[in-house]
């Protein structure tokens, strides 16, 4: 089966994009494979609403395990698997809680371990400055040196529904010309067409 | 050894959960890693080279120049041996399987145990010890065995005198091989004594001692071959043990001749031109008589005694020119006459 890493910084919308994606596919029901730290993984249910719910928040780092999610995908006549892995943001600097360092620790082993990664960006937390340079976050930076050259890479920007998005999204296609950006909005899910294009290319 | 150890990613990222590390930093150190080149990666690798990450990144190329630089070193010395192409076509496999097992280990991805437990089987001579030298120090440098030498044994360092004290001498130089190539020579002797015989507990314990330490020691028992393969039918657990047999065949003429070259070129020695082909004859007719005796230990013994021979003809001169201190004769080669019963060539003479 082919697995797909939806990563970025914390608070970019990286669940509610994996929620809304499933739902997006078809998906009635969700069936969450949590990987334990105990090793097994159990296997949650949810209603989308209550997923919504239970698994989106406004916190910083509100995921802390891995949660897979299932897709099932039509591809031409036959139906391929794809598992959508939702991990813990990361966030720069020394982080204060231990839980949160090992559950980033391990969303790093799955950037490696991982073929498909989005990268989801909040299209608003760009730097605007322009004698600045490189207008990503040191992170978001680190991120695309690395899964641009190694692996099959996209970047989603999100939050493209808030005001003056559009601008920064310029200045962003812009900044990463060879890139494949593609703009989102999570909460509407608007853009997911393109989305779903890319992810058929892949499975 | 390797295969129990973690690696430096491993340990980037225990340093990041213990809270040592930024994000940034650790994110770097995770993945750059990817883009070392082997010999960098290898350098890196282990616990214990922790301070290495502290390093900075020019020390750390100059240290696997050097590193790079002492293999070379190795596999030249070991390539500068007359012969034995077989023998090192399967060290460099062996190189090769070790290092690529160590590359998948760093993946995550399967490993197969690398026993390096060997059986030389040869006539005296034929580079037994030789090889096994270089070949714990190769092993040293690729990181499989850890800073110890080549310790050579026969039956009486191994055997005791009493029962029970066999098994202490034994395990006792066991002990002192860890890390490093434990060297029987003449090994099928330990089984020569039949049931009753100490030899027995000693094989024993050597064999519990390869389970126990299977990467920490490389054990090579060395023999002529049809008392080793007598030795490893005796014993039917000692054939599967030892992965890796190596036949040492003996050596042709005109690879003792070039040995025979070497040895005089390393001593700062020249063969004149009839010497050349007397070493020639004088070789063959050895190994004519008796076919075990005509190796390079043999030649060596015919060099040194030709350079002896050398000294006195010579002393006996009153005018000594630099040639003369140079140039091997054929007389020398010849040698006095108490000697000539060992060298059946006095019909020249």
């Amino acid at each position: 089966m082919k697995k797909c890493l939806v990563t970025g910084m914390p608070n970019v919308g990286k669940t509610s994009f994996v929620i809304n994606f499933a739902e997006y596919m078809g998906v009635k029901e969700l069936k969450l494979h949590v990987k334990q730290v105990a090793g097994y993984t159990a296997i949650n249910n949810y209603s989308l609403d209550e997923a919504r719910r239970k698994l989106i928040s406004v916190k910083d780092n509100a995921t802390k395990e891995v949660q897979l999610i299932k897709l099932e995908i039509a591809k031409g006549k036959s139906i391929k698997e794809l598992q959508l892995i939702d991990s813990c943001g990361l966030s720069d600097g020394i982080h204060p809680d231990e839980e949160v360092r090992l559950a980033m620790a391990r969303t790093l082993k799955l950037i490696r371990d991982t073929e498909f990664i989005l990268h989801i960006i909040d299209i608003n937390n760009i730097k605007k400055d322009k004698k600045d340079r490189d207008i990503l976050l040191p992170v978001d930076r680190l991120i695309l040196d690395y899964a641009s050259l190694e692996k099959r890479y996209a970047i989603l920007a999100n939050k493209m529904d808030l005001s003056c998005a559009e601008l920064n999204f310029k200045l962003l296609k812009n900044h990463l010309r060879d890139i494949i950006v593609i703009p989102i909005s999570s909460l509407y899910k608007e853009g997911f067409k393109e989305v779903k294009k890319m992810v058929l290319s892949y499975v | 050894m390797y295969h129990k150890k973690r690696f430096s990613q491993d340990y980037i990222i225990e340093k990041f959960t213990m809270g040592k590390i930024p994000m940034t930093e650790a994110f770097n150190k995770f993945f750059n890693y990817h883009e070392l080149n082997i010999e960098e990666r290898n350098e890196n690798r282990y616990f214990r080279e922790e301070r290495s990450l502290e390093l900075n990144i020019v020390e750390k190329k100059e240290k696997n120049q050097e590193d790079r630089e002492k293999l070379n070193k190795l596999l030249e010395e070991m390539d500068s041996l007359i012969g034995l192409e077989e023998v090192k076509k399967i060290i460099r496999e062996y190189i090769a399987f070790i290092k690529v097992q160590q590359l998948r280990e760093r993946y995550q991805l399967k490993t197969s145990p690398v026993v390096m437990h060997m059986i030389f089987k040869g006539n005296p001579g034929t580079g037994k010890t030789t090889m096994a030298r270089i070949i714990g120090k190769i092993f040293n440098e690729i990181g499989y065995l850890q800073g110890g030498e080549l310790i050579e044994a026969e039956r009486a360092d191994l055997v005791g005198e009493y029962i029970g004290h066999t098994a202490q001498k034994t395990k006792k130089l066991l002990e002192r091989a860890l890390g490093g190539v434990l060297f029987i020579d003449e090994a099928y002797s330990l089984a020569r004594g039949g049931e009753k015989d100490f030899g027995k507990e000693s094989i024993d314990t050597i064999v519990k001692a390869m389970e126990d330490y299977k990467d920490k020691l490389i054990i090579i028992l060395a023999g002529y071959r049809d008392e080793m393969n007598f030795f490893l039918r005796t014993n039917p657990g000692l054939a599967s043990r030892f992965a890796i047999q190596i036949d040492f065949p003996d050596y042709t003429i005109d690879e003792l001749v070039q040995i025979a070259n070497l040895m005089y070129k390393e001593r700062e020695y020249i063969l004149d031109e009839k010497s050349k082909h007397y070493i020639y004859r004088i070789l063959s007719e050895i190994r004519n008589k008796e076919i075990i005796n005509g190796n390079a230990r043999t030649v060596r013994n015919l060099v040194e005694r030709s350079i002896r021979q050398h000294a006195r003809r010579i002393i006996k001169q009153k005018n000594i020119s630099k040639k003369d201190l140079i140039y091997i004769t054929k007389e020398d080669l010849i040698g006095e006459e108490g000697n000539n019963e060992k060298m059946p060539c006095n019909r020249d003479a």
